[in-house]
């Protein structure tokens, strides 16, 4: 009987340890388009059965404009500077809050946003969302603009040109990015060949001039 | 001559010598020589009247409380040749005029004395006032006024000791409003019901929730070339005008009874058309098990639609195989179940030309065993009550035209025993682009036997010994070529005195931290290259096995990991080495996998006051790394009064042994103990991690500036390098092509380090999104690029 009783109250123990679980979900787009503003959600709940104070702190990434909110705080790692979105809210008991931001990226290629960080202000633990990831991908213009390139902007940008992204393919172009390309290889073979025809025109002339030299002599 | 110079200086000394004696109290030079011009003053002057000279200040009012750093203070005077103020006891100093004069001040926070006196022959009594100066800028303009922050506001006004208007702290607004015009309203209008879809265009908008309660329309999905939409949703075109969806022709009966196809449109008619089976024919069209029973909503329920299969013809290279996903052409309108088998009821095919099998709906022949002949599938499709026979036309054809394609299978590997090698066929290539990257088309053999196949592969060798490996590529027309290295194992002859498998040859380290070993060199505090730059150290190979997993196509056991490797794959362009440098450089970023934060306790120990973000934890270790290991006992040496202290990582398991002011902590410490760090550590722990998987003495190096670090990287096949920097898991870290922003990481390039110590730094023109920049201290050099050329 007591083994039964001590099993039960484990059992009431695990699941109220169960219970007790701040979850954190964090939502975006994963691909837009350069010039769009980008909408991020969080969604958390408060697990306890009492009001609870959640200080939120959201690192965002470099290359971006704040769009709402417009200010953010500002910390430093070294020698960058780190926008951070910090929120303080007081949470009912098992209410979900939901949070959101709005930021511009202003770069093309591939972004992460770091996981929300969210403290119980009342035990200082720290729980975390995922990270998010997303690609900002190019306004085609069939232009290859400043910051485009092949990776980040396929439409514009051709791959193999001189952008500073090595595209090791053979495709009849020297990619000018690459230590090594098959191309290059070919137009080494090209220019090794033109080099021996100038070898050998330079022979022939100094052969001619000898020629000339010995034929006026013999005159 | 002379005599002329000698008066003089006894002139000059007589003037210094009376002055001295007014100057008996000057406490700085200035003080002398303010009384050297008050007695040259009067001695070439002699304007002093007998009558007594007297001093004011109107400018700034006694207690006055001021928000400004400096100020010109003002006042007036009489009988005065000049006047003089100082401010909190510090040195006498002319001011400009005298009735009035004017005077800039520099105040210090709080309480400042401003004394002032004016002097003929003698000077005024010492007027001194008393103001109150506090460092602050009005944060907003005016009191009461609300503004939004965050998703909520902050209304202004004087809520602290100072004297300049600030924002309160933030009232948040509910979840389903935001803060516009810093007041709380809804955050935005329904305009749809969750899920609703509306055509635009040719393409359909989706009703979604663009915040709490608020539904709106998203942006337009279009529709494919073949697709019209049609009530919100993507349909296939009617592709011959003159037929129905399933092939039946205008005002025919559809194989699939009741079926009639009118116009277009394939209708219930079963009075035209008749019923399947043991169905009953209903006025209204359809088929009925019994007439009686049924109401008007029940009879749709119960017309079934045949499945609706196309025709599907396919061209097969003599060398390919074929794995066809039959859900592409076979529907069903009711959403029925459909099942799929030949038309011999069999799930195998078997025939002179090609052996098919069908798995779910999934079709997979074997390479054609015949080529330049045509063989036809059929197959049955049904949906549990209909069938409907459809045929696949396969083309076989001979791909044996074109240029053969060029098998590179890299240069010659030496390895050690029990280390991983990574074959690398990346480099292969066909002038037709025909090579794909399918697994099949590489293949690896040691001794004509085959070992393996994909662009790359993985080995590991327990003896020393050479082994001939051959790589053949085949591209799709079916043309193939080999080539050759040789793998020399060897035993270690680096890292001798530890266990790791994974560390460069071209390393003079030989042990791990704690050791005499390498260049001693110093960047925070001071040490031996080996002990930073832990190249031999076996307790960090699991990262570079992760590494070589993902790149090897081996799931990793990690949401985090698997993003990062993703990442690493797609930018690789299959090349492994690339490949495991990408997954290194993002597994220190914004998925935080080996390393996470920023080390900011290291920086408050140091009392680093702008890098350490609550002043409550100025010189101590806090807050303490978000790490699995016990840190109890981790301490901070420095004290307000004594911040000078570098520290030092002096133990693993006596945490409080170790002073972590600003000290450089060796790569095990950051990616296993501490799992944080600050720049220097997050570089060199990439910088080991590099080196360890196989990046080359001058591929890698940890780059150091006047207040930061980072890293110059060469990734394989690139001609320049790139700067990636992980500090804090830094997003992005790495921008192939370019530079990473928020600083200026070209033009401060000072030092670059790696295991073999201290190194010279590549040229900026060497560096991706480095060019035409000049290095901060750098002198102009007009010829420069005249030199390159020559160069």
């Amino acid at each position: 009987m007591k083994r039964i009783i001590i099993i039960i109250i484990f059992l009431v123990l695990i699941n109220l340890a169960s219970a007790q679980k701040l979850e954190i979900v964090k939502e975006s787009k994963t691909e837009l388009i350069y010039g769009d503003n980008l909408n991020v959600k969080i969604k958390f709940n408060n697990p306890y059965n009492s009001n609870k104070i959640f200080e939120i702190k959201e690192i965002l990434p470099q290359s971006i404009t704040l769009v709402n909110p417009k200010n953010s705080e500002i910390e430093y790692y070294n020698g960058i500077k780190v926008d951070i979105y910090k929120w303080n809210i007081n949470a009912k008991p098992n209410e979900i809050i939901t949070i959101e931001y709005i930021i511009k990226p202003d770069n093309l290629g591939y972004y992460s946003i770091k996981p929300t960080m969210i403290t119980d202000t009342s035990s200082e633990e720290v729980y975390k969302s995922q990270t998010i990831d997303f690609f900002v991908t190019c306004k085609s213009n069939n232009i290859c603009d400043e910051g485009e390139n092949s990776l980040n902007c396929i439409l514009d940008c051709k791959q193999s040109g001189n952008d500073n992204i090595c595209d090791y393919k053979a495709d009849n172009i020297c990619d000018p990015d690459c230590e090594e390309d098959p191309d290059c290889k070919i137009d080494n073979k090209f220019s090794l060949d033109k080099r021996m025809i100038y070898i050998i025109g330079i022979i022939i002339l100094i052969l001619i001039f000898i020629f000339i030299k010995k034929m006026k002599k013999s005159k | 001559m002379k005599k002329r110079v000698v008066a003089s200086f006894i002139v000059i000394l007589i003037i210094f010598s009376i002055s001295f004696v007014d100057a008996k109290e000057a406490r700085t030079f200035e003080d002398l020589l303010n009384s050297f011009v008050k007695i040259f003053n009067f001695e070439i002057t002699g304007k002093a009247t007998g009558t007594e000279p007297t001093i004011s200040i109107t400018y700034p009012s006694n207690n006055a409380n001021i928000t400004t750093l400096s100020i010109t203070a003002t006042g007036g005077s009489t009988n005065a040749n000049y006047v003089q103020v100082r401010l909190n006891n510090g040195a006498w100093q002319n001011v400009n005029g005298l009735n009035p004069w004017n005077t800039n001040l520099n105040l210090i926070t709080g309480s400042n004395l401003i004394e002032a006196k004016s002097c003929a022959a003698t000077c005024s009594g010492i007027r001194s006032i008393n103001v109150n100066y506090y460092e602050c800028i009005n944060e907003c303009s005016l009191n009461g006024i609300k503004q939004c922050s965050g998703n909520g506001y902050q209304t202004c006004g004087n809520y602290d000791q100072d004297f300049c208007l600030e924002l309160n702290s933030v009232t948040q607004c509910l979840s389903n409003e935001i803060c516009s015009n810093g007041e709380c309203v809804n955050s935005c209008t329904s305009e749809c019901n969750l899920g609703e879809k509306v055509c635009s265009n040719n393409g359909y908008k989706v009703c979604e929730e663009v915040s709490l309660n608020c539904y709106k329309y998203s942006n337009v999905i279009e529709c494919s070339q073949n697709e019209v939409c049609i009530e919100g949703s993507c349909v296939s075109q009617v592709i011959p005008e003159d037929k129905c969806q399933d092939n039946t022709f205008y005002n025919k009966c559809s194989l699939t009874k009741p079926l009639y196809c009118e116009e277009g449109e394939l209708i219930n008619d079963c009075e035209t058309c008749g019923c399947p089976g043991n169905k009953f024919c209903s006025p209204s069209g359809n088929c009925i098990d019994e007439i009686e029973e049924l109401g008007e909503d029940e009879e749709i329920s119960l017309i079934n639609h045949a499945p609706i299969v196309s025709f599907i013809e396919i061209e097969l290279g003599n060398d390919e195989i074929l794995s066809l996903d039959l859900n592409e052409y076979v529907l069903d309108e009711d959403d029925d179940e459909i099942s799929i088998k030949f038309n011999d009821n069999n799930l195998i095919y078997t025939s002179e030309i090609i052996d098919c099998n069908l798995e779910d709906k999934f079709l997979e022949c074997d390479n054609p065993k015949k080529s330049n002949i045509k063989e036809i599938l059929k197959l049955i499709a049904s949906d549990g009550i209909e069938e409907r026979e459809f045929s696949i036309e396969l083309e076989i054809i001979n791909k044996e035209s074109g240029t053969p394609p060029v098998a590179d299978s890299g240069k010659d590997i030496k390895a050690y025993v029990n280390s991983i090698i990574i074959l690398d066929g990346s480099k292969s290539y066909d002038i037709d682009n025909d090579l794909s990257k399918d697994k099949k088309n590489y293949i690896w053999y040691e001794d004509n036997k085959e070992i393996g196949r994909g662009v790359s592969l993985n080995l590991k060798y327990d003896k020393t010994g050479e082994h001939k490996i051959t790589l053949k590529v085949t591209d799709s027309s079916g043309l193939s070529s080999e080539d050759k290295i040789e793998i020399d194992i060897m035993d270690k002859e680096k890292c001798r005195n530890t266990n790791t498998i994974y560390f460069p040859e071209d390393t003079i380290c030989n042990n791990k931290w704690p050791y005499i070993q390498g260049s001693l060199i110093k960047i925070n505090s001071e040490d031996y290259a080996c002990n930073l730059f832990e190249v031999c150290d076996d307790s960090i190979d699991y990262i570079i096995e992760d590494a070589i997993n993902c790149c090897a196509g081996i799931t990793l056991n990690d949401t985090k990991k698997i993003n990062v490797c993703n990442f690493a794959v797609r930018y690789s362009n299959t090349n492994p080495k690339k490949c495991q440098g990408l997954y290194l450089i993002k597994s220190l970023g914004g998925n935080q996998i080996y390393m996470q934060d920023y080390f900011t306790a290291e920086m408050c120990c140091s009392g680093y006051s702008q890098l350490c973000p609550d002043s409550k934890n100025l010189y101590k270790a806090k807050p303490k790394p978000n790490t699995e290991v016990n840190l109890k006992g981790l301490k901070c040496y420095n004290t307000k009064e004594n911040d000078a202290r570098i520290g030092k990582w002096v133990s693993d398991t006596d945490m409080s042994k170790n002073n972590i002011a600003l000290f450089d902590a060796p790569a095990h410490v950051s990616l296993n103990i501490l799992s944080t760090g600050t720049c220097n550590d997050y570089s060199i722990a990439l910088t080991t991690l590099l080196r360890k998987i196989g990046y080359a003495q001058n591929q890698v190096y940890t780059v150091t500036t006047s207040n930061h670090a980072y890293n110059l990287i060469k990734l394989p096949l690139d001609k320049k390098y790139t700067i990636a920097d992980t500090t804090g898991n830094n997003e992005p870290p790495i921008v192939l092509g370019s530079v990473p922003q928020g600083y200026p990481y070209c033009e401060s390039i000072k030092f670059c380090y790696n295991d073999n110590g201290q190194v010279k730094c590549p040229e900026l023109n060497k560096i991706n999104g480095c060019e035409g920049l000049r290095k901060t201290g750098d002198k102009y050099d007009p010829l420069a690029e005249w030199r390159k050329y020559f160069e």
